[in-house]
């Protein structure tokens, strides 16, 4: 049976590449990428294009848009456009990209090859920013790495960025930074958006869809929207919108192809934002089903995310470009378990600057560098059991001396990507948080039990 | 004939000579493991090709400490399973048929208890049969202990065997 089992197998995988699709590759690493068939998408394609790299620690690099259709119209093509700085041309694309519901970019170098990356950010203008964007890059090969591209408009009409300039076509030139690459890795799936009007946009569109109430009371309605940071993940196939503000927060979730809303749901207070009081956690309170489909995809999505529409009466954010990660010394509480909570929930999110926030910065180091580290992967994390809070001694815990050092024991369910030196499932597990002067609490050691 | 030493080092100048003679030695392995995870060929193709390109864009962090083929399949191997994670994902929440699904098999069964397989195992019985790599070289691919590639390859085939028998059963 062994025998018979590993001929069987050998023989079912020990299969041979298409000849064509041997040639196409090849063609494709040697970078000869015009005879590469790539999978159909449907919508809008955003491509960062990277041009001739250069020996220094620096690459040119071109913002570009196609579009497989042909009736589509491209931002330079509609009315308005000439009228346009060119920090909004910037932002039209971006979001003529975005309304597409592309959200990955590859970034090209000529004579090295592919780079997937993803759009991390994009920031509503802010006094004098006109438009701003975080490209998140990433593989297996690559820690995570954020690329922000920052464009500012000044007064005589000149354009330039920190790390970018934008021609009069609305074009921008980017320089990346060639960082240093770390081990294996795969990037978190997630985009942030930092666009209030979108909310709105969402909101409107929302109000014309038939909504079919899942939980929560049968009267509730969607009455208000807020701006703040809007989260998109995708850790399930879905696109999940977290509107992050003052007041009731919204997610949506999105079919992930087609970018089509399929449930929407409110919750009680304002979610996982670094300066909220941690008693604000997420607390649905109404969610709804969207029960009919669109009658035309594009023009809907069109309503959907088209900055155009709504970029001349954008709400102005205070927060500086490239601030798209919430993360903040700030997020930390003064009750341990908040501290705990907080920090489960920034881990699942695939947040780990926000998590690495609530963390001693000796212990944030420490999982910086150790192997399978939560900071390092993507981790569903749920928190199924709080224990009591213990008061233990800095000595006990093996920290130095200092203020409060409490222990608190937690069961977790864990799901890692690449389960390493702790399995999936069911974890007992701790937390060591150690006080800080300001009378907060952040995590300084964790480990079983 | 040149060394695989003296090819990494063409290739990391940019040598297109040298990075085809990479891909010729390599494609095939490659693109095996891919299919054994994955089990479409069209994937497998993307899977293979986007993770060849990366390996020879990353080729400066390539320390040579194990061999290029073991790094490369390692890369293969965490983008096949992410593919198949993410596909079934896709799959779940949009209630349609399985998008990752094998072309014309020669053993249909056998391929769908692959299919079946957890994913950490399947891809060590793929490196196993397809590539006929053994466990040692299976660990230092994947980079991890021996013991856990012997464990993962006796209860993958125990998986397999009781997939098969409940079928025939």
């Amino acid at each position: 049976m062994a025998d018979d089992l590993d001929t069987q197998l050998r023989a079912l995988l020990q299969s041979e590449p298409d000849a064509q699709a041997t040639d196409r590759a090849r063609s494709a690493v040697l970078g000869e990428r015009t005879t590469r068939q790539p999978r159909p998408r449907r919508g809008w394609r955003l491509t960062l294009a990277i041009g001739v790299p250069t020996v220094a620690a620096t690459f040119g690099a071109l913002l570009v848009f196609r579009s497989p259709s042909a009736d589509a119209p491209r931002p330079s093509d509609t009315p308005g456009w000439d009228a346009m700085t060119p920090g909004e041309r910037v932002a039209a694309n971006l979001g003529w990209g975005l309304s597409s519901g592309v959200t990955h970019v590859r970034m090209r170098s000529e004579s090295t090859g592919d780079e997937p990356g993803e759009i991390w950010s994009l920031n509503a203008p802010a006094a004098d920013l006109s438009a701003a964007v975080r490209v998140k890059i990433g593989n297996e090969l690559d820690g995570d790495r954020f690329l922000d591209i920052t464009t500012v408009t000044r007064a005589d009409g000149t354009t330039s960025g920190q790390q970018a300039t934008v021609d009069a076509g609305g074009k921008v030139q980017i320089r990346l930074p060639d960082t240093s690459r770390s081990s294996d890795q795969i990037p978190h799936n997630s985009i942030r958006v930092r666009i209030p009007d979108q909310v709105t946009m969402i909101a409107g569109w929302m109000a014309d869809r038939t909504l079919k109430p899942v939980a929560g009371p049968a009267d509730a309605t969607i009455m208000q929207f807020t701006g703040g940071i809007t989260t998109v993940r995708w850790m399930y196939g879905i696109q999940q919108m977290t509107v992050i503000g003052g007041g009731p927060a919204l997610v949506i979730d999105v079919d992930r192809r087609s970018w089509v809303p399929t449930r929407v749901t409110i919750a009680e207070l304002r979610m996982r934002l670094p300066n909220a009081p941690t008693a604000n956690l997420p607390k649905n309170v109404a969610v709804w089903d969207v029960v009919d489909q669109l009658p035309s995809e594009s023009q809907t999505l069109e309503r959907l995310f088209d900055l155009r529409q709504v970029y001349p009466d954008a709400v102005v954010t205070t927060e500086p470009a490239g601030g798209a990660s919430d993360s903040s010394s700030d997020a930390a509480s003064n009750d341990p378990v908040e501290v705990v909570r907080m920090f489960v929930d920034a881990i699942d999110s695939g947040d780990p600057e926000l998590a690495k926030s609530l963390c001693t910065p000796e212990f944030a180091r420490q999982q910086d560098t150790t192997a399978d580290s939560w900071f390092q992967q993507s981790v569903r994390l749920k928190l199924t059991n709080v224990g009591s809070v213990r008061r233990i001694t800095a000595k006990e815990a093996g920290l130095p001396e200092g203020n409060g050092v409490v222990r608190v024991p937690v069961g977790l369910d864990v799901m890692q990507e690449h389960p390493q030196s702790i399995s999936n499932g069911p974890l007992t597990w701790g937390y060591t948080l150690a006080q800080q002067s300001n009378g907060s609490w952040l995590i300084a050691d964790h480990g079983v039990g | 004939m040149q060394t695989e030493d003296t090819l990494i080092e063409g290739a990391r100048r940019g040598d297109n000579d040298a990075i085809g003679q990479l891909f010729d030695r390599h494609w095939r392995d490659s693109w095996r493991v891919a299919y054994g995870i994955v089990r479409s060929r069209e994937t497998a193709d993307e899977v293979a090709q986007d993770a060849f390109m990366a390996a020879i864009q990353s080729l400066g962090s390539f320390d040579g400490r194990r061999p290029f083929g073991a790094w490369l399949h390692r890369i293969v191997v965490n983008r096949a399973i992410d593919t198949v994670r993410r596909d079934k994902r896709l799959v779940r929440l949009d209630d349609a048929p399985d998008i990752t699904v094998d072309d014309h098999p020669a053993d249909p069964m056998l391929a769908a208890a692959v299919r079946r397989l957890d994913l950490d195992r399947r891809a060590v019985i793929v490196l196993r049969y397809g590539l006929d790599m053994t466990p040692p070289e299976i660990a230092v691919t994947l980079d991890i202990p021996v013991g856990t590639v012997h464990s993962r390859l006796a209860r993958g085939l125990e998986d397999l065997r009781t997939q098969l028998e409940a079928h025939v059963g």
